[in-house]
């Protein structure tokens, strides 16, 4: 799914979260953003997500802009936020199972990829858990399995690298996002680690207050660095110098 | 009671300010930051204008009802923000947002339970400014020294007697619908002043002035104002009588606040439960969980899960015992629909059930009625009508405007989305689930519309020939309000009121305005005959309808954010 920002300004009361950003994500890129906290980072998710309204510009999904309404375009997206929206009472198959449905992938073959994937992130053993008996890394992992069974064209992930999962989680997701991204699915995820945004992201977004600071493939921005093997550092260097 | 040190906080802000000084940006960042986490001078001035408008109120019923009738006012006044200050214990100390915070902290519970008790208390300062104004007007009326002197006690009396019945109330019956309180009293009460032209407001105050003594007995937030008047009258035996009440009500501050702290538990595990608080209101036992944690999960038999899996069980919702009603509902959904209405009502709804209770209180109110007019008089009759009436329309009304999980809140990254939006679904799919499941209902509630409006006219001994069209009338305005109840639930998930904006005010604007044409026309439906009046209804009922369309249009053009964006953002 191609993403373009046309124009979006965002604000929270006098806070300019987002100042007139525009850009463009291909289909099948995994897209790295970055920024100081308090950036525009979580706001840009939710814009595309429908649940933050841009004062200014508009959200548009393969060219057609983004209503709250085109529930063909919202089922297209999956947003996974830094602590899942789960029903907490209720086990982790109930979990996946509902987020399924919810997005009409629980036809044939279903059970099968919940089933694989529940044995690749660790979680066969706590599918039937109630979800609040759960750590937030377990916890992440159970909405990340309901995510990647769905696979939709837009993964949405907030700090999915600060989520608490452990070393075999985290390869799990990455080896099924680049897998996903080969079918050209678009993978956008906010984070704040630089080393792995170098090593996981077809293209990274430094964003700060609100604008864009750069945005473009670590080889590029590697060949316009003078630090060659500190590249985001040294971007957010030049960020901090600015602002002081 | 403080978790810091306002020193040290004081000494830190000062040393920010000194560093920030030489820097233009971390002094602009600064500011900005400041603004943002200010408190809006503008609630202020709107509960100050509240207080104000209540206490004019007070003081024109003085004038033209006598103290009496003024002091009812206060009682009721006293009930309505009782409802209030129950909610707000509840939720603090049950659905607290500070609970993520707590849950990390090295704190107690008896200091969570103190912290949140307390901020329920400060919350309801407001309400001792209130009756400091009230009890203020009644000795700018009466206009003695001793009833000045009077006032300051009072008005904390009152305040105090309000947070101790809210206290009794969490821990004695904490499931009830408090807000329902504030809801019908208050939204009566503003109807009231706006139908006092056109429904006389002699016949209103006649009402009051007739009811006041029993109102100001009966009712616990009417004692401190009853102990009010018996000592201005010099009433010794009265006062003797309403000081041990009163008395007694405070003493149980202490008690409950202990039996409340031995039995809390905090919602650590659950940082936002939405309405289900607290372990035990999940509905499991915090010893079992403890259990459940400390069993080997390599223990757990993998085999078996794996069959769940692949017998695709776990997929389908568990069969449910489905009355004629939801059967009906389940033809009538689509596919979509369907999926939908699993995921907003995953237990069982037992519609049929909850509708035949609502008839069986209606049948033992309108026995109790007729046993009491038989006995007593019309008088108490009056009152016990009135109370059942208002329950079984709190429960008919809970049942039209059911939402099941759809405006649950949930938490993200700072701040609370409801459940619709995290889940991908469509404000409008959810409304129509919703409004088939309120359509499908309507057969029960023009029944209990009915029988109440036929209560109403035996008791005014109205003729019955107009009974059917006035129970019409009364059924399809009663449906009306769903979609102003359908549109506060949605606006509580948003900030589309939060700025002051211009879009804000105009939406603010246009409730105000459609709320007051709803209740003028409706009026004009009810009171007026022939033509005009189902003309009139045909309005009243399709106005908030066509505001509801509209609001939802605007949610779906992506007008407001949906999410409410916590004070300190």
């Amino acid at each position: 799914m191609k993403i373009e920002f046309r124009g979006v300004t965002k604000s929270y009361k006098s806070v300019r979260a987002l100042d007139h950003l525009s850009l463009e994500i291909e289909p099948g890129q995994i897209v790295g953003l970055l920024g100081p906290n308090g950036a525009g980072k979580t706001t840009f998710i939710r814009c595309i997500s429908g649940i933050a309204a841009p004062d200014k510009g508009a959200v548009y999904m393969d060219g057609q802009e983004f209503r709250r309404d085109r529930m063909d375009l919202r089922q297209r997206m999956y947003l996974l936020p830094d602590f899942p929206f789960h029903f907490f009472d209720q086990t982790v198959l109930r979990n996946i199972a509902i987020t399924l449905r919810l997005y009409n992938a629980d036809g044939e073959g279903a059970e099968n990829r919940v089933l694989q994937l529940l044995k690749e992130f660790d979680m066969l053993p706590l599918a039937l858990r109630p979800v609040h008996s759960l750590s937030r890394g377990q916890s992440y992992k159970a909405a990340l399995v309901a995510m990647i069974a769905i696979d939709c064209d837009l993964w949405l992930l907030d700090e999915p690298f600060a989520s608490g999962m452990d070393p075999l989680g985290i390869a799990a997701f990455k080896r099924h996002a680049r897998a996903a991204a080969d079918r050209g699915r678009t993978i956008i995820y906010s984070t704040q680690l630089l080393d792995v945004a170098e090593r996981f992201a077809d293209r990274v977004c430094v964003i700060h207050r609100g604008a864009i600071h750069a945005f473009d493939s670590l080889e590029r921005l590697r060949d316009r660095a003078t630090d060659k093997s500190n590249v985001l550092a040294e971007l957010f260097q030049q960020l901090q110098e600015a602002r002081t | 009671m403080k978790l810091h040190s306002p020193q040290f906080e004081r000494s830190l802000r000062n040393k920010i300010r000194r560093e920030a000084k030489d820097s233009k940006t971390l002094k602009r960042e600064l500011k900005a930051g400041g603004r943002l986490g200010g408190r809006s001078p503008w609630k202020a001035f709107g509960r100050l204008t509240l207080s104000a408008g209540f206490a004019f109120l007070v003081w024109k019923t003085l004038q033209s009802g006598g103290t009496t009738a003024a002091l009812a006012l206060v009682t009721l006044w006293g009930l309505a923000f009782f409802g209030i200050v129950t909610s707000r214990i509840l939720s603090n100390l049950y659905g607290s947002a500070d609970a993520a915070a707590f849950s990390v902290l090295p704190v107690g519970s008896e200091t969570i339970f103190r912290w949140e008790l307390l901020r329920s208390l400060r919350a309801s300062l407001w309400l001792l400014l209130d009756f400091f104004c009230c009890y203020g007007v009644c000795a700018l009326y009466i206009d003695s020294a001793f009833i000045w002197a009077l006032v300051v006690p009072a008005a904390v009396l009152n305040w105090l007697m309000v947070f101790a019945l809210a206290l009794l109330a969490v821990a004695c019956q904490p499931n009830r619908p408090y807000i329902l309180l504030p809801l019908f009293i208050l939204g009566g009460g503003f109807l009231l002043l706006v139908l006092g032209d056109h429904i006389n407001f002699e016949i209103i105050l006649n009402i009051l002035k007739s009811v006041a003594p029993a109102l100001n007995l009966v009712v616990p937030t009417g004692w401190v104002p009853s102990l009010f008047e018996g000592s201005i009258q010099k009433q010794l035996l009265t006062c003797f009588l309403l000081t041990f009440l009163v008395a007694t009500t405070l003493w149980s501050i202490q008690p409950t606040r202990k039996r409340l702290l031995q039995q809390y538990i905090f919602p650590e595990l659950n940082p936002l439960p939405g309405e289900n608080n607290g372990a035990e209101a999940a509905g499991y036992d915090p010893d079992d969980l403890v259990m459940e944690l400390d069993l080997d999960r390599h223990n757990v038999n993998l085999a078996e899960i794996e069959k769940v899996i692949a017998s695709r069980e776990f997929l389908f919702s568990p069969p449910m015992n489905q009355s004629v009603l939801e059967r009906i509902l389940w033809k009538w959904l689509n596919p979509r629909e369907r999926v939908l209405f699993e995921y907003l009502f995953p237990d069982e709804l037992n519609l049929m059930a909850r509708w035949t209770k609502v008839f069986r209180n209606t049948a033992i109110a309108v026995a109790l009625i007729g046993i009491t007019a038989l006995l007593s008089g019309r008088g108490i009759a009056l009152w016990i009508g009135v109370a059942g009436l208002f329950i079984t329309l709190c429960q008919s009304i809970v049942l039209m405007n059911w939402y099941g999980r759809a405006f649950e809140k949930h938490a993200f990254s700072g701040v609370i989305i409801p459940a619709y939006a995290a889940h991908g679904i469509g404000l409008h799919e959810v409304n129509r689930v919703l409004t088939k499941l309120a359509a499908l209902q309507i057969p029960f509630f023009a029944i209990y519309s009915f029988i109440g409006t036929a209560g109403f006219f035996l008791f005014v001994k109205h003729p019955g020939v107009e009974l059917l069209p006035t129970a019409i009338k009364v059924t399809g305005l009663l449906l009306a309000t769903r979609c102003f109840f359908l549109f506060f639930a949605i606006s509580g998930g948003t900030n589309d009121t939060s700025r002051f904006r211009v879009a804000s005010l105009v939406l603010m604007g246009m409730v105000v305005a459609v709320t007051l044409a709803f209740i003028g026309i409706g009026s004009v439906a009810l009171l007026a005959t022939g033509a005009p009046a189902w003309i009139s209804w045909g309005i009243a009922v399709n106005l908030p309808w066509i505001f509801l369309r509209f609001y939802i249009w605007c949610h779906n053009r992506t007008a407001f954010d949906l999410m409410s964006v916590p004070q300190e953002f």
